[in-house]
């Protein structure tokens, strides 16, 4: 089932404001891919999934659900949630504290009136997919918090919901249990071979979950990309810094043109850069451009020649397999990633930029 | 002699004093009961222990006694229901469905119940006489559900507004309609805030003289504590240990019903100001 989003819009109006937490979001998640909307708070992409699902209505726009029609504002269609058959796991997993997980899982069926022989063997079944069958009488309050994830995502998958929806379902759990349920997730996914619309501002867990992902910010799509896509090119600063840890360095440089050699000049410093770079970003000569450069493509220098500047280094975090270094440049800071031991706090070092690892942008 | 031991001194005291003030007419009620006179303290004959009284109360059919106690528990369980049923529905719409100025809908709600019940006997007379509702069940059901629905809502809405939201939405992405959702999952959910309303509302009930007094005129719909205040002897005597006997029969079922569910009734009185 492929999902389409046309021109998408949601304004809330409230005394005061207007807010538009989705601002004309188009995008098409392919049949069983699984698709992450990713973003900061309030970016709007849990509105997003709660258009989708019907549990709100959309003040602009359309959804298909492959070729069916289900919400559109012009058209005024609007079916229900009910009707959509998606299935939705949230944040806080909202179990029914007074059912047990058996009950909670059958839910969902028996609402929609199916035999109890039936539910017994579907409840079963999605039981041991997510090795839960020991606890299919305990209540959610005797659950850890990865049980219970498990649990909302059985009774997510029990009734075999043409969509997917999931909203920050890892947020809750400790950082260990986050990576295997990730894993989990994932496989359990290409399994079912269900579409999935996943939402997160964690882009670790987009980048490991995603096989797309769109990068949101105020209600308007940045990029939509493979994870790969993204991290090679980014289209701007604000995806060039969200996707990847350590952030990237973004900073403001004149570019210049000297007797054809391109040349980034900030802080008093000139750093050559490939021509190419230029030529395929469509940035003119003398302009005030942004750019950005990730940590592990900064280097300490040995030998002065090979380095571009000296800095001081300000601060020293120690990440185990690398050490993440605040240099002060002037009245620029960068971060880089070295797996050298031997720096201090306060200890003046070369430093070298990969040119070729160079990001260039309009703002 | 040190300071925790007047401190506990104190306290025991104080709570013996409070135990006994409050406790002491519920006393002298179930003492009389079982007394052959009333005035035993002035006789020089003293207490004579009896069960008299009780086979007075429930054999002599002048009294109606039983009619009472059956109008009481039937008006006061409809009342309850009855209340719990709406004020559930207002509750679950007023903390989950947008409408402006809920808190003034609130306020009033509350500023409504603050009116002293003898500022609409009169009209209530009327509209009751008019639709013929005197001395009937239902003519005493109708006010006492208006007259319980302020608190039973408050009650409620701070239960409802304790569940979370994504409940709810979980609730309709799994099928249900709002109703569904309302009887399926809040309900349930809410079932300590709804029993706590419940039996509040039936002893608010239980224990209603005024309109009961306005609205009936015989036993035909008339609620025991207006028939224990209308009881009246043989020669127009006032037979104080029939009263008590049916006063104590009367009180003894709602002292046992606080007692025993007394931590749901604190816990569904205070959780709106615990928990905000």
């Amino acid at each position: 089932m492929t999902l389409r989003l046309v021109n998408l819009s949601k304004k809330f109006v409230s005394k005061s404001r207007v807010v538009v937490a989705v601002d004309n979001v188009s995008l098409e998640v392919n049949d069983g891919e699984f698709f992450v909307l990713l973003g900061p708070s309030g970016c709007g992409k849990s509105t997003i999934l709660n258009l989708v699902a019907g549990l709100e209505k959309p003040s602009g726009g359309e959804i298909f659900f492959g070729e069916e029609l289900v919400a559109s504002f012009e058209k005024k269609v609007f079916i229900s949630p009910r009707e959509r058959n998606i299935a939705m796991v949230f944040q806080s997993y909202a179990l029914y504290p007074h059912l047990n997980v058996y009950d909670n899982i059958a839910f969902p069926l028996r609402i929609s009136k199916h035999k109890e022989d039936l539910i017994k063997d579907s409840v079963n079944e999605v039981a041991k997919l997510l090795n839960i069958e020991d606890l299919l009488f305990a209540f959610p309050a005797e659950l850890s918090g990865g049980q219970r994830q498990r649990v909302a995502i059985a009774r997510a998958i029990v009734r075999r919901p043409r969509i997917f929806l999931l909203d920050e379902p890892l947020s809750n759990l400790d950082a260990k249990l986050r990576v295997s349920m990730r894993s989990d997730l994932k496989s359990l996914q290409r399994r079912l071979g269900v579409t999935t619309l996943y939402v997160t501002h964690d882009q670790i867990e987009a980048m490991t979950l995603g096989d797309r992902i769109a990068v949101l910010r105020a209600g308007k799509i940045e990029q939509i990309g493979t994870p790969e896509e993204l991290y090679a090119s980014p289209c701007n600063t604000f995806v060039a810094t969200f996707i990847g840890t350590p952030p990237m360095n973004v900073l403001g440089a004149d570019l210049i043109l000297d007797k054809g050699l391109w040349f980034l000049e900030f802080g008093g410093i000139r750093l050559e850069i490939p021509s190419i770079k230029v030529f395929s970003s469509n940035l003119k000569a003398g302009s005030k451009i942004f750019f950005g450069i990730r940590p592990e493509n900064i280097s300490i220098a040995r030998s002065s020649e090979k380095a571009h500047f000296l800095g001081s280094v300000r601060s020293i975090e120690n990440l185990g397999k690398e050490r993440l270094v605040l240099v002060e440049l002037g009245s620029f800071e960068i971060t880089l990633t070295t797996k050298e031991s031997g720096i201090r706090e306060g200890e003046k070092i070369q430093i070298y930029l990969d040119p070729d690892k160079v990001y260039l942008f309009k703002e | 002699m040190n300071e925790e031991f007047w401190k506990k001194v104190l306290l025991i005291s104080g709570i013996t004093f409070t135990a006994l003030f409050t406790s002491t007419p519920f006393i002298y009620m179930i003492i009389v009961s079982f007394a052959e006179s009333a005035d035993f303290l002035g006789r020089r004959t003293g207490f004579i222990l009896t069960v008299e009284n009780y086979i007075e109360l429930f054999k002599n059919p002048n009294l109606h006694f039983l009619d009472y106690l059956r109008n009481s528990v039937v008006i006061s369980g409809f009342s309850a229901f009855l209340t719990v049923l709406i004020a559930s529905v207002a509750a679950y719409s007023i903390t989950r469905l947008p409408f402006p100025s809920k808190s003034v809908f609130l306020m009033f709600v509350l500023g409504f119940s603050m009116f002293p019940q003898i500022s609409i006997v009169g009209f209530l007379f009327n509209v009751m006489s008019k639709l013929g509702l005197i001395n009937t069940y239902v003519g005493l059901i109708l006010p006492y559900t208006a007259w319980i629905m302020p608190l039973s809502l408050w009650i409620l809405v701070s239960y409802f507004s304790g569940i979370p939201m994504e409940i709810d939405k979980q609730a309709t992405i799994d099928g249900c309609t709002v109703w569904k959702t309302l009887f399926k999952v809040m309900w349930p959910l809410a079932k300590p805030g709804i029993f706590t309303t419940f039996i509040l509302a039936f002893i608010f009930a239980f224990n209603e003289f005024m309109f009961a007094l306005l609205l009936t005129t015989d036993f035909r719909a008339r609620t025991v504590p207006v028939g224990i205040a209308l009881f009246q002897g043989l020669h127009g005597e006032i037979p104080w240990g029939t009263i008590m006997a049916a006063s104590t029969v009367t009180t003894l079922p709602i002292v046992i019903l606080i007692i025993v569910f007394q931590k749901n009734i604190i816990q569904g009185l205070t959780r709106g100001a615990v928990k905000g």
